[in-house]
């Protein structure tokens, strides 16, 4: 029998104190122990980039990562962004420009672009690309994504 | 897809994890983005995961005594950022702008890429290229292997259920040279069909020194010798269009897999080999023309 053990971590501005198998899958605790269903899991073998979330600000494939992994971290997930009522300004370009359809990989999406706009210089369509092909999309055929991104970088400060 | 059982243990120094490895079954893992995955699909069962991610002393990245040292821990993403990396090897921040994808590359280590030693990664092929030392450590002994003996087989290596990998000691290139790198992939992040890098050292027009390996086609990164040796030795101006197919593809084994057939990449092999041939002299005029404006 494993040893369960216990972790800290800080999920969107909440402290929570939890016990874990070692195998639980961050994906898994996320959104079973958690309850925090946003992220989704597609693949759970690192190909899909459904369940991306961000760890001390970097993303993360967190079906790749143990909860146990995450002890006395902070963790960012999609329930972070806006609310139905107000969308953050990254959902509101995936609105516009209808850059989601079934909204399966979307949270994924949504993630990996946070960081791309704050770590990314994103000038031309071909580094936009790039920066989203490790996330699938079976719906939009990416056109729409990569419009909505393109938005945003030009609204954005220059970094 | 999930794990099988296992128990965690979460050593802080480099002696408690060398400890740990004593146990029957073990496992380590660093960036885990290859071991999850095998382990999410039940073709790895380790009874214990050694995390070593809180051992400090494995993410150094130093230039000591004419060698660029790199801790088996340095994040692919780290790797990109370092300056002093870029300084001495503008090869290595641009090959490993290809592995994976940015998300992946922001928990991927060299350690576990060499370790884990898939013949179309970049880092082994780097390793390979560079004449990278592996710097290995167990309880008792410290012992240092080149790339050429470590890499042995497509994902198998010398390292020993009871080491460590510390370092990577790349020495430094002492003449002026160009570089070039280059690979072919489905889909931007993907493994390579084929991925080709290349140093030429050059003094007074005459290649002086010269290294090729090309990864993807074969069980190892294969390091094209005999191409080596018969350019050493040339002034610049002499064409590489002398070398012929067959030549180039000698020493290269491809499989076949999902992606491409043997014959397609034998087919395209010396149009990239000689595309970062040329490449890596243009690269070399451009630096001294650079450094005489």
């Amino acid at each position: 029998m494993t040893k369960k053990c216990e972790i800290r971590v800080k999920v969107n501005g909440d402290n929570y104190k939890e016990t874990v198998e070692p195998r639980m899958l961050a994906s898994d605790f996320i959104r079973d122990q958690l309850r925090l269903t946003g992220t989704n899991v597609g693949c759970e073998h690192g190909v899909c980039g459904a369940c991306t979330i961000l760890v001390n600000g970097k993303t993360t494939r967190s079906c790749l990562k143990f909860a146990i992994q995450l002890d006395n971290s902070e963790i960012e997930t999609i329930e972070n962004f806006g609310s139905i009522e107000k969308l953050n300004e990254i959902q509101s370009a995936f609105k516009r420009n209808h850059a989601l359809q079934c909204g399966f990989c979307t949270p994924g999406f949504l993630i990996t672009i946070k960081e791309l706009l704050e770590t990314e210089k994103l000038e031309t369509e071909e580094e936009i690309r790039k920066g989203l092909s490790g996330n699938l999309c079976r719906c939009t055929g990416y056109e729409n994504i990569v419009k909505a991104v393109q938005e945003l970088v030009e609204k954005r400060k220059i970094i | 897809m999930k794990p099988a059982k296992f128990d965690y243990i979460n050593p802080k120094t480099l002696d408690e994890a060398l400890q740990a490895l004593q146990i029957d079954d073990v496992k380590l893992i660093a960036g885990g983005q290859s071991l999850v995955p095998l382990m999410n699909y039940r073709l790895s069962q380790p009874s214990t995961i050694i995390d070593i991610n809180s051992i400090k002393e494995l993410s150094i990245i130093d230039v000591i005594n004419e060698t660029l040292e790199i801790g088996s821990l340095v994040t692919h993403n780290e790797a990109i950022k370092s300056k002093i990396i870029n300084n001495y090897f503008p090869i290595i921040t641009d090959a490993i702008g290809h592995t994976a994808h940015k998300t992946i590359r922001n928990s991927g280590t060299i350690g576990g890429s060499i370790a884990h030693a898939d013949p179309a990664a970049e880092w082994p092929l780097l390793a390979m290229l560079l004449d990278c030392d592996i710097n290995i450590c167990n309880l008792q002994d410290n012992r240092s292997v080149k790339a050429k003996e470590f890499f042995i087989s497509e994902l198998t290596t010398d390292l020993n259920q009871n080491e460590i990998i510390k370092s990577f000691s790349f020495p430094l290139i002492k003449n002026e040279y160009g570089w070039a790198f280059e690979e072919i992939v489905k889909r931007s992040g993907d493994f390579a069909i084929i991925a080709v890098a290349s140093i030429i050292e050059i003094i007074n027009n005459v290649i002086v020194e010269i290294k090729i390996c090309v990864g993807g086609v074969g069980e190892t990164s294969i390091r094209l010798s005999n191409i080596e040796q018969m350019l050493k030795g040339k002034t610049i101006e002499d064409s590489f269009k002398e070398i012929k197919n067959d030549q180039i593809t000698l020493l290269l084994k491809p499989n076949s897999d999902v992606h491409a057939s043997a014959e397609y990449k034998l087919h395209i092999a010396p149009k990239i080999i000689k595309n970062v041939l040329i490449k890596s002299i243009q690269n070399y005029k451009e630096n001294t023309n650079d450094k005489k404006m």
